[in-house]
Formats: C-alpha cells, sequence, structure tokens
C-alpha cells in the first residue's frame, strides 16, 4: 500500500498496482527512495484525487484484475465522460500528468485540447482558450503575409 | 487598444480562486506539452496556431507528426495541397520526426512525383519511424473502375535502405526494388493495391530480419507468399485486386511461423490454399464470394472453405466472418431448385453437408462467429460446435446483413407487447438433433464449453427466437457451463430485461454454476 499527499495536505492509499501506473511513483519505489508517505508537491488534492480514479480503471490487468477488467469499448466510453472537464481541471490535470509521468492519461489529456483545436480558425482558438493576440498590428500584417500559403 | 476578453466558458465554481476566470491556461504550458499537443493536429491545423499570439509563432514547426490529408480542408479543383506541403516541410524545425502520412489523389505527373521524391526524401533525413503513403487513384471509386494497368507512383530507391523506419503503409505505389531491401528496424509492414513480384516479396522479408505484422491488401502478382522468416507473427491478406483469373489460379500461403493469420475480402475467382501454417494460434476468415455465377462459385467456394478449415484444425481461436458463414449456408441452396424434387433436393443437402464436415473435429478453444442465426444457418452453427469438441469460449457477433437497423423502434413502452420471448421451436429441434447420443460427435460436444457470449442482441429482432433457441439448448447441455453473457447495447434498463431475464431463468441447465448475464 503506498500513499501519496497533495499539495494541500490530502492523503490517498493506493494499491501497489495502481501506483506503478504513475512512473514517477514507480521509479521512486525501484530506487528505494520511497517513504511511507510520499508527498506530491505540485499537486492539488482534488486534481490528485481524479489521476488516481483514471489509474484505477486503466490498471493492467493482472490475474486478479482480469476478472473486472473492462473491455476496450467499455473504456473508451469511460474514457470519455472522464475527459469532460472544465478548462482549469484539464489544464491541472495536463500539468500533474506529467509531473507523475502518465503517459496514457497525458496522451488522452492531450489528445482531448488537440480536438478542440481542430478546425478551428485562429480567432475561435484565441476565443476558446483565452488567448492574447500580442502581435502589433505591423506585426500581425507580416505574420499573415508569411503564413498566406497556410490559410486559402 | 485591449479589448475586454469575455468569458466564453461556464463561470467556474465559487471555491476556485478568481484569478482562473478568463486566464490563458494553454500557454503557460511548457513548449513540450505544446508541441505535444501539437502532434496530434494534422498540418492544416497545426500551421494555423502560429498566428495565435508571440509564443505559438514558431511551435507548430517542432511537431514530430506531419500529416497531411487532401481530403481534409481542400477541394478537389484547388492545386494547394501540393505547395502547402512543400511550405511546410520547409520551415519545420525539429531534426527528427516520428511520422510523415500523406493521404491523397494521384495521377502520373513528373512535377508530382518529384515532389514526392523530396518528401520522401526530408521524411529519410529526418529520421522518421513511421511512414504512411496512401494514394488513391484519381477517379477510382469502385472496383469495376478499374482500367487496366494504370501507372502509379514509383517508390524511389533510395526508400529500400532505411535504419529509422519501423511501420511503413502504403498504397497504390509501384513497389519495385532493383537491388536488395534494408529496413533492420521495420516492424509492420502495410501495402494495398500493388503488383508484387514473388521476388520482391522475398527482398522485403529478407531486408527486414524484424518484422513482425505484414499486411497485403487488393495486391497482386503472386502465386506462392512463402514466409519462411522466424521473426512475422501476423499476415493478413484482404482480397485481390481485379477480378481476372481463370480457374486453375491459386494463391497458396506457407508460414510456418506466424501466429496469427487474417484472410478477408473478395478473391473472386482465385482459390486460397495454405500449405504450412503449423504454428498459427488464432485465425479470421471472411471470404466474399463473387456472385456471378452462384450455383458453381459456391460448390468451389465452400470447397475452398472447407480445405482452409482443415489446414487450420490445430488453431486455438478461430474468427469466421459473416460472409464466410453466408456462404456456406448457401451452398445447400445451391441445387437447382426446379430441377430436383423436394425429397431429394433435403437428401443432397444433407449429404453435402455431411461431407463438408466431414474430418473437420478441430482443437480450438475460442470460437467466435459472425453470424445472424437463422433457420438456414443453424445447423451450421451446430456443426462448429460439433467439431470443436474442445471449445472453451464462444462468441456470437449478430451481424445485421441487408443494412436493415437493429433499432428498437418506437417508444420503450409499448415495445413490451412486440417483445419476442418465444424461442423457435424448429430451430430448436434441429439443434437437439445434434446433441442426441446416437450422433457420434455428441459425447464431446459442448463437453468444455465455459463461456458464450452473444453481442448485439435485440429484443425485437426476428432471428430471436432462434437466438433464444440456441441459449436454451447450449444451457440444456453444457456442462461446464459457467457464464451466459448478453449485450444488448441499445436496450434500455427497464422493466422487460427483467422478463427477459426471467425466461432465461426457468429454461433448463445441465451445470450448476451456469449463469446468465445481461448487460
Amino acid at each position: 500500500m503506498i500513499t501519496l499527499r497533495s499539495s494541500d495536505g490530502e492523503t490517498f492509499d493506493l494499491d501497489e498496482v495502481v501506483a506503478v501506473e504513475l512512473q514517477t511513483i514507480k521509479n521512486m519505489m525501484e530506487d528505494g527512495c520511497a517513504e511511507s508517505v510520499i508527498p506530491v508537491p505540485n499537486v492539488e488534492g482534488k486534481i490528485l484525487a481524479k489521476v488516481i480514479e483514471y489509474c484505477k480503471k486503466h490498471v493492467k490487468s493482472t490475474a486478479k484484475a482480469e476478472e473486472h477488467a473492462l473491455s476496450d469499448a467499455d473504456l473508451k466510453a469511460w474514457d470519455s465522460d472522464f475527459i469532460k472537464l472544465d478548462q482549469a481541471t484539464l489544464f491541472d490535470l495536463i500539468m500533474a500528468a506529467n509531473y507523475l509521468d502518465i503517459k496514457s492519461l497525458l496522451d488522452l489529456l492531450c489528445q482531448t485540447v488537440a480536438n478542440m483545436i481542430k478546425g478551428k480558425s485562429p480567432e475561435e482558438i484565441r476565443q476558446i482558450f483565452n488567448i492574447k493576440n500580442d502581435f502589433t498590428p505591423e506585426e500581425e500584417q507580416e505574420i499573415r503575409r508569411e503564413n498566406q500559403w497556410a490559410f486559402q | 487598444m485591449r479589448t475586454k476578453r469575455h468569458c466564453r466558458y461556464p463561470p467556474p465554481p465559487s471555491d476556485q480562486t478568481p484569478r482562473r476566470i478568463g486566464e490563458d491556461r494553454i500557454s503557460a504550458l511548457p513548449d513540450a506539452l505544446l508541441i505535444h499537443i501539437l502532434s496530434y493536429l494534422p498540418g492544416i491545423d497545426a500551421v494555423k496556431t502560429g498566428v495565435l499570439s508571440k509564443r505559438w509563432s514558431r511551435l507548430w514547426t517542432w511537431t514530430p507528426n506531419l500529416v497531411f490529408d487532401q481530403l481534409g480542408e481542400w477541394d478537389e479543383k484547388s492545386n494547394n495541397f501540393v505547395p502547402f506541403i512543400d511550405a511546410f516541410l520547409v520551415l519545420h524545425s525539429s531534426p527528427k520526426i516520428q511520422k510523415l502520412a500523406i493521404d491523397m489523389d494521384y495521377k502520373k505527373r513528373l512535377h508530382l512525383d518529384n515532389s514526392m521524391d523530396e518528401w520522401l526524401r526530408f521524411a529519410s533525413g529526418r529520421a522518421a519511424e513511421e511512414l504512411n503513403l496512401q494514394l488513391s487513384e484519381l477517379g477510382y471509386v469502385h472496383s469495376w473502375d478499374f482500367r487496366g494497368n494504370v501507372e502509379r507512383y514509383l517508390l524511389p530507391s533510395f526508400i529500400y535502405s532505411n535504419n529509422s523506419m519501423k511501420r511503413l503503409d502504403m498504397s497504390f505505389i509501384d513497389v519495385q526494388p532493383s537491388d536488395a531491401v534494408s529496413w533492420p528496424i521495420l516492424q509492420s509492414l502495410s501495402i494495398r493495391s500493388s503488383l508484387l513480384t514473388e521476388s520482391t516479396i522475398q527482398k522485403i522479408l529478407l531486408g527486414s530480419p524484424h518484422l513482425k505484422i505484414l499486411e497485403l491488401n487488393n495486391c497482386e502478382g503472386f502465386d506462392l507468399l512463402r514466409i519462411d522468416s522466424k521473426s512475422l507473427k501476423r499476415l493478413v491478406i484482404h482480397g485481390i485486386w481485379h477480378p481476372s483469373g481463370g480457374i486453375d489460379d491459386v494463391l497458396q500461403i506457407s508460414a510456418p511461423y506466424i501466429l496469427s493469420l487474417e484472410i478477408s475480402g473478395h478473391f473472386y475467382k482465385r482459390r486460397v490454399q495454405l500449405l504450412d501454417v503449423s504454428s498459427l494460434v488464432d485465425v479470421v476468415i471472411n471470404l466474399q464470394v463473387w456472385v456471378e455465377d452462384r450455383r458453381c462459385v459456391l460448390v468451389k467456394y465452400s470447397n475452398i472453405l472447407r480445405e482452409i478449415l482443415r489446414k487450420i484444425r490445430h488453431v486455438e481461436k478461430l474468427n469466421v466472418g459473416a460472409c464466410s458463414m453466408k456462404a456456406n449456408s448457401d451452398i445447400g441452396n445451391s441445387c437447382a431448385p426446379d430441377v430436383l424434387e423436394e425429397k431429394k433436393k433435403c437428401k443432397i443437402l444433407s449429404m453435402m453437408k455431411e461431407i463438408f464436415w466431414a474430418f473437420l473435429v478441430s482443437g480450438r478453444k475460442n470460437l467466435i462467429l459472425n453470424v445472424e442465426p437463422t433457420r438456414r444457418n443453424i445447423s451450421d452453427i451446430a456443426c462448429f460446435l460439433q467439431t470443436s469438441p474442445k471449445l472453451e469460449s464462444l462468441q456470437i457477433n449478430l451481424a445485421s446483413f441487408h443494412g436493415t437497423s437493429r433499432k428498437v423502434v418506437g417508444p420503450q413502452k409499448t415495445s413490451s407487447s412486440c417483445l419476442q420471448l418465444q424461442f423457435d421451436p424448429e430451430s430448436y429441434a434441429t439443434l437437439e438433433s445434434y446433441w442426441t447420443p446416437k450422433n457420434r460427435f455428441s459425447k464431446h460436444m459442448l463437453a468444455q464449453l465455459r463461456t458464450v457470449e452473444i453481442v448485439g442482441f435485440n429484443k425485437t429482432h426476428d432471428s430471436n427466437g432462434i437466438v433464444i433457441a440456441l441459449v436454451r439448448s447450449l444451457l440444456k447441455h453444457a456442462k461446464v457451463l459457467e457464464k451466459v453473457a448478453i449485450c444488448a447495447p441499445e436496450i434500455e434498463y427497464d422493466s422487460d430485461n427483467t422478463l427477459v431475464a426471467r425466461k432465461f431463468l426457468t429454461f433448463r441447465r445441465a451445470s450448476r454454476k451456469a449463469l446468465v448475464q445481461f448487460s
């Protein structure tokens, strides 16, 4: 049993089989520097909770887990529900998945963000993500001209 | 002058710190993560992020995946697709890329070929691990558009020597290596719509010592596919290219080390014959039949299918596609009905079936049948079970052939009046005849069957009665049955479900552990 402690003091108990999904934690366990409670200073409690929720669902099937293992289709359906998040949580999760090195979660989240960008114009993308256009009007004109081939 | 930004998404819950409202969270991510996000975008979308803000202006040039799909945002008349790719590659910054994927219509022209050579040179130079070149013949939509030997893009010779490629996917490209092929780390190769000679295939296999998966879709030019490679684990042959070929046209496959084989698609008049496939563990068969002259083709088809089944008796896991099942059942109806009397016809039918299934007893443990049980094919299903005495798991995917929707029509409440819970007695009787003691195979039939899964069950569909008859019959005879799972994805949970579930509970079962589960 591994215990993780979030930046705001919440603790989470994990079975080892779930804990190894978080590559960072797994490395610590293998290097022998995993103490009884592992602090995760960059990640808030409510985000860490979501990360653990994901890892529990995606734990690689061992002999015991296979009985409860979801089919690929069920897992995909669960994933598409999981990613219905507000932007703040989405980006917090991306940072957490990156820090804790959970490849499948990071890929899922990045694909989700990519889907929000796909097919949109730059103006729409700026609006969705609140990206400030910091080009001066002259700079913007130059960029547009340079990239004319990209916009038809 | 800066305009006020509106908050475009619903206000966050009150426990969130106010500074998060209207914040640009995405630009705060480190470069590596932004590039990772961009790697999921096709080229046309990635490049647009360059004008978002200064932060974003050069990020897209580092994307590891270069994906260009002509069907995406270019209409047919536009000739901007090729210059777009040229410009994109010129501005690209990263010394290493993961993937180059191009999907476009192709018609042989010198300047197009030159551009494509340059793109491939770029990919090689940047150590691309994955190359995906999907060309389609301009104007080719259906197989009857085939106009004879059309000129394809010729894969340039420098490509045959590549140390970074792990995955290569090509469509409508001439593969003609003049010298030896060297793809030392290639793991997966897929070739579609090409003419490949036996010598080309041998060169490729020799030059790819770590090749694990080989897929040949609609390819021609070889009569014997001999794979001596010990690394190759999976072989997929999907159809041949064109309905030509004579009566003696045979494709022979010899692959003593492969574990997984898939034979599917249209083979027209070509026969498929397996030689040595002794290591096979799982097989998918989904051969389609050319219905020009139904009668003689179907009989010939049944011989082909039978020979394949005979060669794969040792295979643990078999998946039989809808087309193969259907054609096999249609065999019986290939006798000219206007010539023979009913009785004779029935006798010939059952003889043909017996001949077909004789000596096909197998060692298979997993069987997947993609079929909609009908009175016509219920005996085939029984024969499959009969020739699988070691079967442990059975899965039936209820395929819908004729495009009829399997959705429940009308509001859920009234459908209970047309709920089909009765099993079909005729099918039940047919099945029971296979399990009678005097049937010489019946002793071992279903003796090891543990799980049954029925996928796509719909309570108001016509074939239900037969599916229910099948389940009832299996419950009655399978002595070590543990679970019957019925997946009915379109049924919402309501009282009808308990009615159906209760119906199954009334069936007699041979195994005390047997559990019927609905999902």
